[in-house]
């Protein structure tokens, strides 16, 4: 768990911070003079206007965590997909294995899909 | 307002205040100095003082670096001179407020709204009920003519209309002023005439105060009752003039005498400038 924190928390937190720094400035000006204060602008226009790039940024690091979870399950754990494939291993049962690795890259494919389905979905203006 | 003066009262001093009214906007003194990358200063702004009685379309003309547009963002309060003061309904500028409504040069609808939603964004900051904001907002949406796309998004808007929303959209605050910076600049030339027009005839029924800066001479003039011309280095203005031209103004005056002769005028003064850069 720790380690998939620690993998992609802080890429995420770069990442994020660079999407709502390619704001445009005089889009937030615009809702200054419309008498947005701070919290306004924050809410209301810096919050929406990511919105596309931070679930961009999510489906980037998802994949990440996917695979971190995998290396770490085959390093240190006792249960999961990553140890089934390890076990499968040392009693060299190949078709184990690819069972394992077949349903590892089906999982990824189906949370990479489902986070293009919800950009889709809550920020249709952004298409 | 005695805008519209005759043609022999053109020349009027810089910062000549009408005594009987207190001006919508005053801008006292208002100096803007950058600090250079290579070191040293650069001056934007020099002691820039002029005043904008109730109700009138001014309009700032001038060469790129005069500071015009430096000028428009310091009286919205996005930007902070580095001295001088600026009133508008006599309450110092300090910071942004929704008083003065601003049309950016640039394309600055929210995209992730409508039309209508982009309308209603200000009033909805303010807690407006619901129903009086439709009401506002309808009543705008149509006055810009765009009620057939009130639930459209910005990228299903061509150039002229979004920057037709940013004019519906600053105009429902109700500001006491209406900051425009070369809000056309960027539309090809038709869409230009057709939005010079519709500004035309929203201005003669709102009859708000409107400061609006812009390169072209042509828009100075159609659209002005008083052109500041402005020069650069350092930003400074260099003359006010009334213009002779009765309202409404059609787009076919633009062949007359006195606008002709108006043109002249200025483009000698920007060219003076040109001059004294090179």
């Amino acid at each position: 768990m720790s380690v998939i924190i620690f993998g992609v928390f802080f890429q995420q937190l770069v990442m994020i911070a660079d999407v709502s720094k390619g704001i445009s400035k005089d889009l937030i000006n615009a809702s200054y003079t419309l008498g947005s204060n701070r919290r306004d602008a924050v809410l209301h226009v810096i919050a929406p206007a990511s919105l596309p790039g931070v679930l961009d940024t999510l489906r980037v690091t998802m994949g990440w965590a996917w695979t971190y979870l995998v290396v770490a399950e085959l390093v240190a754990a006792s249960s999961g997909l990553g140890y089934l494939s390890l076990k499968a291993m040392r009693g060299f049962q190949v078709d184990v294995i690819f069972l394992a690795i077949a349903i590892i890259g089906l999982l990824g494919l189906v949370t990479d899909q489902l986070f293009r389905f919800l950009r889709l979905r809550i920020a249709a203006w952004a298409q | 307002m005695g805008s519209v003066t005759a043609a022999n009262r053109r020349f009027i001093e810089p910062v000549a205040a009408p005594a009987h009214a207190a001006p919508r906007l005053q801008v006292d003194k208002v100096s803007l100095r950058y600090s250079k990358p290579g070191g040293g200063t650069f001056t934007a702004l020099e002691e820039v003082s002029f005043e904008v009685p109730d109700q009138q379309f001014a309009v700032l003309v001038g060469p790129s670096g005069c500071g015009k547009s430096s000028l428009l963002y310091l009286t919205a309060g996005l930007a902070e001179p580095s001295s001088g003061e600026i009133y508008v309904g006599g309450q110092q500028v300090q910071g942004p407020g929704a008083d003065r409504g601003m049309v950016f040069q640039s394309y600055t609808l929210f995209p992730w709204l409508t039309v209508r939603q982009n309308v209603e964004f200000g009033l909805k900051r303010r807690g407006m009920p619901a129903a009086r904001r439709k009401e506002i907002v309808d009543h705008y949406v149509h006055e810009v003519g765009l009620s057939g796309f009130a639930d459209n998004y910005a990228k299903q808007l061509s150039g002229g209309m979004m920057q037709r929303v940013a004019i519906a959209r600053a105009l429902a605050n109700d500001p006491q002023i209406l900051l425009m910076d070369e809000p056309f600049g960027a539309l090809d030339s038709q869409t230009r005439l057709q939005m010079q027009q519709l500004l035309l005839r929203v201005w003669g029924n709102s009859k708000k105060t409107v400061l609006f800066v812009t390169h072209d001479i042509d828009e100075a003039i159609l659209l002005g009752d008083r052109v500041y011309v402005m020069g650069a280095r350092p930003g400074r203005i260099k003359q006010i003039l009334d213009v002779p031209i009765e309202r409404p103004r059609t787009l076919d005056m633009v062949m007359e005498r006195s606008f002709i002769d108006m043109k002249r005028q200025i483009f000698g003064l920007l060219h003076d400038d040109l001059e004294e850069s090179h």
